[in-house]
């Protein structure tokens, strides 16, 4: 039985331009008149049509500047599309920017409740999790240290762990699995694959195609703002190397 | 090609997806904010911590900064105010340091909340957490400095021999009227200020002009001794929503009670609330859609 959890229907999303007071004057002046309204603008997301259903892991390539991270936040409810629109059923967490709103001065484990909370989590939440976060991090020793003290590949972790420790519905991650050394690597693509037994919806950009076809259920390929390909893994990521060469 | 993917579309499939974005009545934004404010309290917490942290870790004196800057401040004020106007009123330091304290806190929030989209534009872009918070906590964290930097004016009490009264009552309230006013005020502008970054420079000023026509240097009753409570003067400088908070928070420090026209005292009960709920309303309404400009 499928549930549909996240739906996009006909999704349009245009990035205004920079334009000048008086253009914007009197293109507003025009539209009270009754005429066009639109200002100059780049179309990052062109009629996108997607449904995607509870439990699936769907991943998402493309190259740079195809608008992957743009339709993972137009998913996440951050961009509302200029044309179209996204529905959506249970909490969204987008993982995005490893660490987001972390401090330096604060310590490891004041982090933890700061991005927690970020990411939408209640104090009790966070409470009940801290313990578990800290052992999966791996960073016992120092958690009470202040974040400046930590490497980058500590930081990320810390952010995954966070990140990871609690079940969204559904879970937009951008690009952040790449992190920390192979044996932490493996281990939050465990994670991730547990969620997915908790028939957790995980959406992943990203451009580690091992990992992805080991993960997803249904891979999408992005181009110029478009859905190019939908399929197996196998399949479009043969499709992106025919194409991409 | 999408083939695949539209299998959720069939119609025989029950679902409960619902928009992002409820169009909704624009008399439920105000309390949509206040409702978001609530949910996300404890973010608010961690927020108001991590500024606080950020601005006093690593400095020496720490919290005693909030001490020292107004009273810095302050006392240059006075000696200026000394050899221009060779005034001699005891409590004139005090008078000018509550003042500079309350002004201050009015002005960095009100700028504080109408640069908050475009200051925060890396966590908006990756969080989709309600977009107001980040000036709520920012105003919180400010409301917070206030509040201790107050504890400077005890050794002034203590030295003009001033007992604490019952009109005390009056500092936390128009210290709230001020912070919501501000608030409020920031956020009918915070969305245009994505749009056109003039809007910042425009409050900049206003701040740094309105600090000459609010009473922090001079005082209410300094103004009626010198315009005459009849003068358009006064009138004027009434409209200033900040004048009646800011001499409420000296009066209820001395223990006296001031003599405002009834006319004055709503003004100033009402200006925050219609600054909210405006505020509310066109931040809702345009905050949203301009993320993509961020």
């Amino acid at each position: 039985m499928k549930t549909p959890v996240l739906r996009l229907e006909q999704v349009v999303l245009d990035y205004p331009k920079k334009e000048s007071v008086v253009n914007f004057l009197k293109r507003k002046l025009r539209a009270a008149l009754g005429g066009k309204s639109k200002g100059p603008h780049f179309r990052a997301l062109n009629q996108i049509d997607l449904t995607i259903n509870k439990g699936e892991v769907i991943g998402i390539i493309g190259r740079n500047g195809s608008s992957k991270s743009t339709l993972l936040k137009t998913m996440a409810g951050i961009y509302s599309p200029t044309e179209g629109k996204v529905e959506m059923d249970g909490d969204i967490s987008l993982l995005s920017g490893v660490g987001l709103g972390m401090n330096k001065n604060l310590s490891g484990r004041e982090n933890i409740h700061l991005y927690g909370s970020i990411l939408g989590h209640s104090r009790n939440t966070m409470d009940s999790l801290t313990e578990e976060i800290i052992q999966f991090s791996e960073l016992q020793d120092f958690i009470d240290e202040p974040l400046r003290t930590y490497s980058s590949g500590m930081k990320a972790r810390l952010g995954i762990s966070v990140a990871t420790a609690v079940k969204p519905d559904i879970l937009l991650i951008d690009e952040v699995l790449g992190v920390g050394d192979p044996g932490f690597k493996k281990r939050s693509q465990e994670r991730i694959r547990k969620m997915m037994d908790d028939s957790n919806t995980v959406v992943i950009v990203s451009h580690s195609f091992g990992l992805l076809k080991e993960i997803c259920d249904r891979m999408i390929m992005m181009e110029k703002g478009s859905i190019k390909i939908v399929g197996t893994p196998d399949d479009v990521i043969a499709k992106y190397h025919e194409i991409e060469g | 090609m999408t083939d695949g993917l539209q299998t959720g579309l069939d119609s025989s499939i029950k679902s409960n997806l619902r928009p992002f974005y409820q169009e909704e009545s624009f008399i439920k934004s105000p309390f949509k904010l206040i409702s978001n404010l609530l949910n996300y309290k404890y973010l608010v917490k961690n927020l108001v911590n991590r500024d606080l942290n950020q601005k006093y870790n690593n400095a020496i004196l720490g919290y005693v900064w909030t001490l020292i800057e107004p009273a810095l401040l302050a006392s240059v004020y006075y000696v200026l105010f000394i050899i221009i106007a060779n005034h001699s009123e005891p409590n004139y330091p005090m008078w000018v340091l509550i003042g500079v304290i309350g002004w201050g806190m009015f002005s960095r929030i009100l700028n504080g909340t109408v640069n908050s989209l475009t200051a925060n534009s890396g966590m908006i872009k990756q969080s989709n957490i309600p977009m107001e918070l980040y000036s709520f906590s920012l105003a919180t964290t400010q409301l917070v400095i206030t509040v201790i930097s107050m504890l400077i004016v005890v050794p002034f009490m203590v030295q003009l021999e001033i007992a604490p009264s019952t009109n005390l009552w009056m500092l936390p309230v128009s210290i709230l009227c001020l912070m919501i006013t501000a608030w409020g005020f920031g956020l009918i502008f915070a969305s245009a200020n994505v749009i056109f970054p003039d809007v910042a420079h425009l409050f900049r000023f206003i701040t740094k002009a309105g600090f000459f026509v609010s009473p922090v240097m001079w005082t209410y009753e300094m103004l009626i001794e010198r315009a005459g409570s009849d003068s358009i003067y006064f009138d004027i400088a009434m409209l200033n929503p900040v004048v009646v908070p800011l001499t409420c928070m000296r009066h209820s420090i001395e223990g006296t009670v001031p003599s405002f026209e009834l006319i004055h005292v709503i003004y100033a009960a009402i200006f925050p609330i219609i600054s909210y709920i405006i505020g509310s309303i066109i931040f809702t309404k345009y905050s949203r859609g301009v993320v993509t400009r961020l």
